[in-house]
């Protein structure tokens, strides 16, 4: 009996038990004796989220269009499945075999915020498996990840055998490749990482050796063993003639995002300076209309969806829209699809646009400002004037739709107590502007007011500032609530769960004994508020001696060793450093598109 | 033209665990597969109108589902089966379809195999639901309530099956709807608190208890 059929007799104790069957059409079947490799792709987070994830999708496409790899899928148990799979000790189970996890050649984890890690260890405990590479042998899956994290996998390098650094449609066939022939020869693990480290884009962090310096910072990380001493994110040149997934997963329940993800193009030209994503994701990179148009119809015609998303991190900046709107929107009208644009900027919004896109529904609109001031926008390089806020909020609400949501971040770089209120009074101007524009006020406005606290993030230029202290961002989250007029509704992040993000994207490889003791001591699910305990990290970071503000709340030198310092994503550390300083001026710098500010990444 | 048209369907295996609403759901995408003329609702966000007549507990199996939705053309009842069983997931399994049908309102009775892995006696199950079983249950508002549930039984019958109970249960329908878990609740409480069941739903029956057929 395998994993999954001890349990089914008991699923129905378990709420929504359709995450944990598999069974999805669509859902890859092979014979298990007719390949190679078996792989489970583990996303450490719920059904509904990871199934949301569009690298989910892509990777689980790539790696079973290799016949000798059948990849299948595992996600994280919800607390009452956690305690039934312990309480019958089931192991986790993939969901396409019902296996159990302990029987795969490797475990491919994808880390797409950091609040997930604790579900990383969750996930390999309940699989029966040592948390610690180290404690890991030959008898044992290979334990890799991959995913945004991956730019910055210090406080996850004791548990990972080794990372994949940047895109992975290329680098995860490569892999597979290898670990074929070296199961084959039987090659023993130390080798085959050896020899996995030399693919580009790979890390394998045991190779590295870490040392400090006396006031914590680090001194060095040596690779060893022909390791290179840089890791280069691989990056896929020709999005066109790569491969998509053209039977996607039709999700039984209800999941996230239940839609076909259409992605427009990668990279971003825009250069805000708080966005790890703008830079990590470099060179801008577009899939043509008529590529796009392709695999929107197959994917729509063999899943039976009902929604298509064009993603990217700046819809209105694909330079095909326009033409990708006018052949897809009349596809889709007569078969009832809806075509969704979510990442619209206010400074390209135009109601004509979403009029062709054939978006009928005028629910609500969402802008991202950022900041409430000009200055602190120049500070951010987001480069949004007011009036062209103004002018999509005005086209907007004559268009007929009857709210906005606007999204700001508490404590940015040299934020100033004047920037904080100017957000309550931008928002005030919008409501000011809605009350010019529409002669029939009867229906009324909703104008709502977000805002989360900033986290500076490795690989951009704000790596080296602190961030704001949580108790400093409660009282600037006052100050915009006491400014904000009473027909603009505000509410906003409490800054607890950015402050551990922030510990675990810029902390070094020692942090990583605190996760653990964290996930000892019970945390999980931490970016479930219902479940995260800042208090109860406090404790791990505590019990494991490691100071958490000397990461979070820490300016660092331009000389210093950052824990990200060998990973590149192409984009030179004096660039950013550059744009640091452009930063402190309020200097804004240039859309990619206009001018080259020279970031390295050579497009 | 519009169309009304009947399927009887089984849903079985892990198919199982999707409620009502993953179960609409399921037939949305794959009757849009099957590229079939469907109608669709007015307004904004239309969709296939369908509907599920007496939703099936999550967990439960089904060989007698019946499920409605409309076309705008003629079709060919033949080869519809085999067309959505073509696009259906594991689990579901399209045994009839039908133009029209007679309404579903008629449906009184609904029969269940309850598999009870249980060290109850035969006799003694029969006795409990022979006589009265008082039981919390759900009432309209969804409070519950203390209620005696063998009103609501029509006929049951029990015998062994290999080494576990076979509890065959011909239950309401029709309002109050009398759900099989609280068979099993009752078993649990009056015999056997470590019983386990597994549900199959093996028949619909209308108001003379003749089998709601010819869909």
């Amino acid at each position: 009996m395998t994993p999954y059929q001890r349990i089914e007799p008991f699923l129905t104790a378990v709420k929504k038990p359709a995450r944990y069957t598999g069974g999805e059409y669509n859902s890859v079947q092979k014979d298990p004796r007719s390949v190679d490799l078996r792989v489970v792709f583990c996303f450490p987070d719920t059904y509904e989220i990871g199934m949301s994830c569009l690298g989910l999708r892509i990777l689980y496409d790539v790696i079973n269009r290799l016949p000798y790899v059948w990849c299948e899928r595992a996600f994280a148990p919800w607390e009452d499945m956690r305690g039934l799979l312990l309480r019958k000790k089931v192991p986790l189970y993939a969901l396409e075999s019902g296996d159990g996890l302990r029987d795969f050649d490797v475990l491919a984890f994808t880390l797409q915020y950091e609040l997930s890690y604790t579900n990383v260890l969750l996930m390999l405990d309940l699989a029966g498996l040592p948390l610690r590479a180290a404690e890991r042998d030959e008898t044992h899956p290979l334990v890799i990840a991959g995913g945004p994290c991956a730019f910055h996998p210090e406080p996850m390098a004791d548990f990972i055998d080794l990372f994949a650094v940047g895109e992975g449609e290329e680098v995860t066939v490569e892999l597979m490749e290898l670990l074929r022939a070296a199961k084959k020869d039987g090659l023993p693990r130390h080798a085959v990482l050896e020899q996995a480290a030399a693919i580009p884009g790979l890390y394998v962090p045991s190779l590295y050796r870490v040392s400090y310096r006396p006031d914590g910072t680090l001194a060095a990380v040596e690779p060893s063993r022909g390791a290179p001493s840089v890791v280069k994110k691989r990056i896929i040149r020709d999005l066109n003639n790569l491969p998509c997934p053209e039977r996607p997963i039709a999700a039984s329940t209800e999941i996230v995002h239940d839609r076909v993800m259409l992605e427009l193009f990668r990279g971003c030209a825009r250069g805000c300076r708080f966005c790890q994503a703008g830079y990590t994701s470099r060179p801008v990179r577009e899939k043509s209309p008529e590529t796009l148009f392709g695999q929107a119809k197959t994917a729509i015609e063999n899943c039976g969806g009902s929604e298509i998303g064009l993603v990217s991190l700046s819809t209105s900046d694909y330079s095909g829209l326009e033409t990708l709107c006018g052949t897809l929107a009349p596809w889709c009208g007569p078969r009832r699809v809806s075509l969704s644009l979510p990442s619209l900027r206010a400074d390209s919004f135009s109601p004509s646009l979403l009029k062709k896109a054939g978006q009928v529904r005028k629910s609500g609109l969402t802008f991202a400002p950022e900041a409430g001031s000009a200055r602190l926008r120049n500070v951010i390089n987001k480069n949004l004037a007011e009036s062209d806020l103004m002018s999509a909020c005005a086209a907007a609400f004559t268009g007929g739709w009857n709210g906005v949501k606007l999204y700001f971040m508490l404590g940015l770089p040299a934020e100033t107590d004047e920037d904080v209120r100017e957000i309550a009074h931008l928002c005030g101007r919008v409501y000011q502007l809605w009350r010019q524009v529409v002669p029939d006020r009867g229906r009324g406005v909703r104008i709502t007011a977000g805002a989360s606290c900033f986290v500076p993030k490795p690989h951009t230029p704000f790596q080296w500032e602190p961030m704001t202290p949580p108790g400093e961002l409660r009282r600037r989250a006052g100050l915009v609530r006491e400014a904000m007029r009473k027909q603009v509704t505000f509410h906003w992040h409490e800054p607890d769960a950015g402050y551990l993000e922030c510990v675990l994207s810029r902390g070094d490889r020692r942090v990583g004994a605190a996760v653990e003791r964290a996930y000892r001591m019970g945390c999980r699910m931490d970016g479930w508020s219902e479940c995260f305990s800042l208090d109860m990290w406090r404790e791990a970071f505590a019990a494991e001696d490691i100071d958490p503000d000397f990461y979070a709340l820490r300016r660092r030198g331009p000389d210093e060793v950052l824990p990200w310092s060998h990973i590149s994503c192409g984009v030179s550390a004096e660039h950013f450093w550059r744009e640091r300083e452009k930063a402190v001026r309020a200097a804004p710098s240039a859309d990619c598109r206009n001018g080259c500010e020279g970031c390295g990444i050579c497009c | 033209m519009l169309l009304n048209i009947r399927l009887a369907y089984h849903k079985t295996g892990r198919a199982r665990f999707l409620s009502h609403l993953d179960t609409m759901r399921v037939f949305q995408q794959s009757l849009t597969r099957a590229k079939l003329p469907l109608r669709y609702s007015e307004g904004f966000n239309p969709h296939i109108v369908l509907s599920i007549a007496l939703p099936l507990g999550v967990g439960m199996e089904s060989v007698t589902e019946r499920l409605d939705f409309g076309v705008t053309e003629n079709m060919n009842m033949g080869t519809l089966p085999a067309a959505l069983n073509a696009v259906l997931p594991e689990g579901f399994l399209v045994s009839r379809a039908a133009a029209g049908g007679r309404s579903v309102s008629q449906i009184t009775f609904a029969r269940y195999e309850i598999t009870a892995d249980s060290q109850a006696k035969p006799e003694r199950v029969l006795a409990l639901f022979a006589s009265s079983a008082v039981v919390e249950k759900r009432n309209k508002r969804k409070e519950l309530v203390p209620t005696d549930i063998v009103p609501f039984i029509r006929g049951v019958s029990c015998e062994p099956s290999g080494d576990k109970l076979r509890l065959t249960a011909t239950l309401s329908a029709r309002e109050p709807v009398l759900n099989p878990e609280y068979v099993a609740e009752a078993w649990r409480l009056y015999l056997d608190p470590e019983a386990a069941f597994s549900f199959k739903r093996t028949a619909l029956l209308d108001g003379d208890e003749k089998l709601f057929d010819n869909l």
